[in-house]
């Protein structure tokens, strides 16, 4: 045994309940009251902004609550009331025509240019810049009001189809065409995903590159079986993130629309529709029971992400 | 133990942050005898410009109330009062119609005027029948500004251009649809297309107008359906001829470009159907002083039936902290002279003569026609009915039939039987006493 533990006779074993504490503990608890107290004001505000509404609103789900006239308990009738309304089953297409064409496309177009940019070249620092501004202002007022005026009648994206022999009259009023346009608006913000994508491609060892050049591989080889490999997890973690944002995309269509969702339900999406219901009828019960199937079905597919992403996604070192 | 203690010295501390930030937010009205109005209302900038010049000359006059104004479109502006009775937090002094009326002022959310009456505020100059579109369970929850009629604007210009003649005052609806059909031909070769009108079936209160012609009375006074699905079918289906085989109606999707503005105020329609108080407005949006106004059509027996409704209402919130200065301001804006003078006919015509007299209109001014208008209805024994009963959650039908339904069919995304199909089953949820 070691001389220390002679140095200290007894005391630990004769009286444990006295123990002095160990070296530390003290400002350990200090820490903790000063972790509770910094935590305090979060912990208020998410109790009191965000579970205690989602509580609410919860409860609302299955009423049929009128902020004017008040409501009761009507157990599930919100919900068997949502699949006779056709108004809801196109907002619910609309979004999922949304998700499923836009995110894929802003994600490739994150990556396109988070590889241009990956490259050593003059002035790299600028377009990095310049490329992510538009994300940057892309959920502002200003910029659907700006794109609503660049692709209405007589804007520039219907002067340039005219030139071309495109009919006249802008996309905004044509339903076919409106949510064509409110994806490309998507699409161009694709800055938040292009930046996750940049940090990633600087992660990846360039000895793999040199070693596939040595071996003979060209860039689309080197692309496949270098680049979306050790890239997979951070777009598996930019796939779930844009997927979650499109359903629940909102500013730029009540712009557009002026709130209405038209031209013919074309941009109805399914928040809007939501919201028209919640607040413009006043019916906050099946505003609520929106909320929390909307709630549901993206949980199930951030599962489904999550439970298919042992098949495509590598961590290194995990031996895959 | 001392986990517990901090938490609530945590939570001492966030409630006081909380409390000292709640503090600011709150009304203004503190100890300098200082007191700041919040007043809203709907419409564009026409009638904003118009406003704010009464509103300014209301704080020259009483230099301690301060009046913060705010406006929006028609359907933003409730989706923001519903919003804000929600919260119970409705501004002081707001613009009130009377589809909201008695959705309002049920659920106790306006402020009974009441007892201002005969003080701060004087009704005696509103007529007694008009002043009773304001009570809801004897209570003055809002003031009526004035009257208004449903009429058809047109623009007199653009039909000389297209060699078009305005029809009769009594003409019939076949009349109206012929005079559609020639003006949508005549203007058929111009860039951009001009058209006769839009689709009128799509007004809601062109339906109301086609019931009344018919003698029937939409609402019950306990708020039931008086009319069948039938009778909006038959109504819809009576403008067929404008739609098949080609739509001569001003088109679904044009309307969409050309928001704000409407076809006729752009220019590409020769007519519209609406409130004739709105003419001021849409000159205003038009740009062009020479838009004229006649009645509707007349019904099969040969009469208008038209009848003045009860236009922009004035009411209080009743979480007002302000009700006194409140109803100061709706007595300025209603009884001053110089507010009337500034206000003209925009929020309908003055419901008392006297106040009538001593409007001011210039001569030729869209105002003038407004009033010229009413007394030549009045005059002519047009005006026969009274306006149909607002049940709560009128203003709720209404937006469904025009803005939802009305949208779609326009697309011709729906046909006439699921318009009303759709209508009757969404009037389940929408109106309180079903």
């Amino acid at each position: 045994m070691s001389l220390t533990q002679q140095a200290s006779p007894g005391a630990p074993q004769d009286r444990p309940t006295r123990r002095p504490k160990p070296p530390g503990a003290r400002r350990r608890a200090a820490e903790t009251r000063a972790g509770y107290a910094f935590l305090a004001p979060w912990l208020l505000g998410f109790i009191a902004l965000t579970a205690g509404p989602m509580l609410a609103s919860l409860y609302l789900a299955f009423t049929n609550y009128h902020p004017i006239r008040g409501g009761s308990w009507i157990g599930l009738d919100n919900f068997s009331r949502l699949f006779d309304d056709s108004r809801f089953l196109d907002s619910a297409q609309v979004t999922a025509i949304y998700a499923v064409v836009g995110t894929p496309i802003k994600l490739v177009a994150a990556l396109g240019v988070a590889m241009l940019l990956n490259s050593r070249r003059r002035g790299q620092g600028t377009y990095r810049s310049l490329f992510y501004a538009p994300s940057l202002i892309g959920a502002s007022v200003s910029v659907a009001i700006v794109w609503k005026a660049v692709f209405n009648d007589q804007g520039i994206v219907d002067d340039i189809g005219q030139f071309f022999g495109m009919p006249a009259g802008g996309w905004v009023g044509n339903p076919d065409l409106t949510l064509p346009m409110m994806i490309l608006l998507a699409v161009w913000q694709f800055g938040a995903p292009m930046v996750i994508f940049l940090a990633g491609l600087k992660q990846i060892p360039n000895e793999l590159y040199e070693a596939a050049q040595v071996d003979g591989a060209g860039p689309w080889r080197q692309f496949v079986r270098i680049t979306l490999p050790m890239l997979s997890p951070v777009l598996f973690f930019n796939l779930v993130l844009e997927t979650i944002n499109s359903f629940q995309v909102f500013a730029s269509a009540f712009i557009i629309s002026g709130g209405t969702g038209g031209p013919a339900n074309s941009t109805l999406f399914y928040t809007l529709y939501l919201y028209q219901r919640g607040f413009g009828q006043g019916q906050l019960g099946y505003a609520a029971a929106m909320a929390w199937l909307l709630v549901i079905v993206v949980g199930i597919i951030t599962l489904v992400f999550f439970k298919t992403s042992k098949y495509w996604v590598h961590y290194s070192g995990d031996g895959r | 133990m001392p986990i517990r203690k901090t938490t609530l010295g945590g939570v001492a501390l966030a409630l006081v942050g909380a409390l000292t930030l709640s503090a600011c937010g709150g009304d203004s009205g503190g100890g300098d005898g200082k007191v700041t109005l919040q007043f809203t209302w709907w419409g564009t900038e026409g009638r904003a410009d118009r406003y704010q010049a009464a509103v300014d000359l209301f704080e020259e006059e009483n230099p301690d109330i301060t009046v913060q104004t705010s406006f929006a479109e028609f359907a933003d502006y409730w989706t923001q009062r519903n919003t804000d009775a929600t919260s119970g937090e409705l501004p002081d002094v707001m613009q009130m119609d009377l589809s909201r009326l008695l959705e309002y002022g049920n659920g106790g959310l306006l402020y009974d005027l009441g007892e201002f009456e005969g003080n701060q505020l004087d009704t005696s100059t509103i007529e007694e029948n008009l002043l009773a579109s304001g009570r809801a369970n004897d209570q003055l929850v809002a003031v009526p500004t004035g009257t208004n009629v449903m009429s058809l604007h047109y623009n007199p210009d653009l039909l000389d251009e297209l060699g078009v003649e305005v029809p009769d005052w009594d003409y019939t609806w076949d009349d109206f649809h012929a005079f559609i059909e020639e003006v949508s031909a005549a203007g058929a070769d111009l860039q951009p297309r001009v058209y006769g009108s839009t689709d009128y079936t799509m007004v809601w209160w062109m339906f109301m107008t086609h019931l009344i012609q018919r003698d029937i009375e939409p609402f019950s006074d306990t708020g039931e359906l008086n009319f069948t699905e039938d009778d909006m079918r038959e109504f819809i289906s009576s403008a067929d001829s404008l739609r098949e085989p080609e739509n001569v109606t001003f088109p679904a999707d044009r309307t969409e470009q050309l928001a704000p503005k409407s076809g006729f105020t752009a220019g590409e329609s020769a007519a519209e159907v609406n409130w004739d108080n709105m003419l001021s407005q849409s000159s205003h949006d038009a740009d062009h002083d020479n838009l004229q106004l006649m009645p509707l059509p007349s019904g099969p027996d040969g009469e208008k039936h038209a009848f003045f409704k009860p236009t922009m209402q004035l009411s209080v919130g009743a979480n007002s902290s302000h009700p006194e200065e409140s109803a100061l301001l709706i007595d300025f804006l209603i009884n001053s002279p110089e507010a009337g003078d500034i206000i003209g006919t925009e929020l309908g015509i003055p419901a008392s003569q006297e106040r009538l007299d001593s409007l001011e209109v210039e001569p030729g001014s869209p105002d003038e026609r407004i009033v010229e208008f009413e007394e030549r209805m009045r005059d002519e024994g047009h005006m026969t009915e009274a306006a149909p009963f607002h049940p709560d959650g009128f203003g709720s039908v209404e937006a469904e039939y025009v803005d939802v339904l009305g949208s779609e069919f326009g697309y011709g995304q729906i046909s006439v039987d699921d318009f009303v199909s759709r209508w009757f089953s969404e009037a389940e949820n929408l109106l309180a006493s079903w």
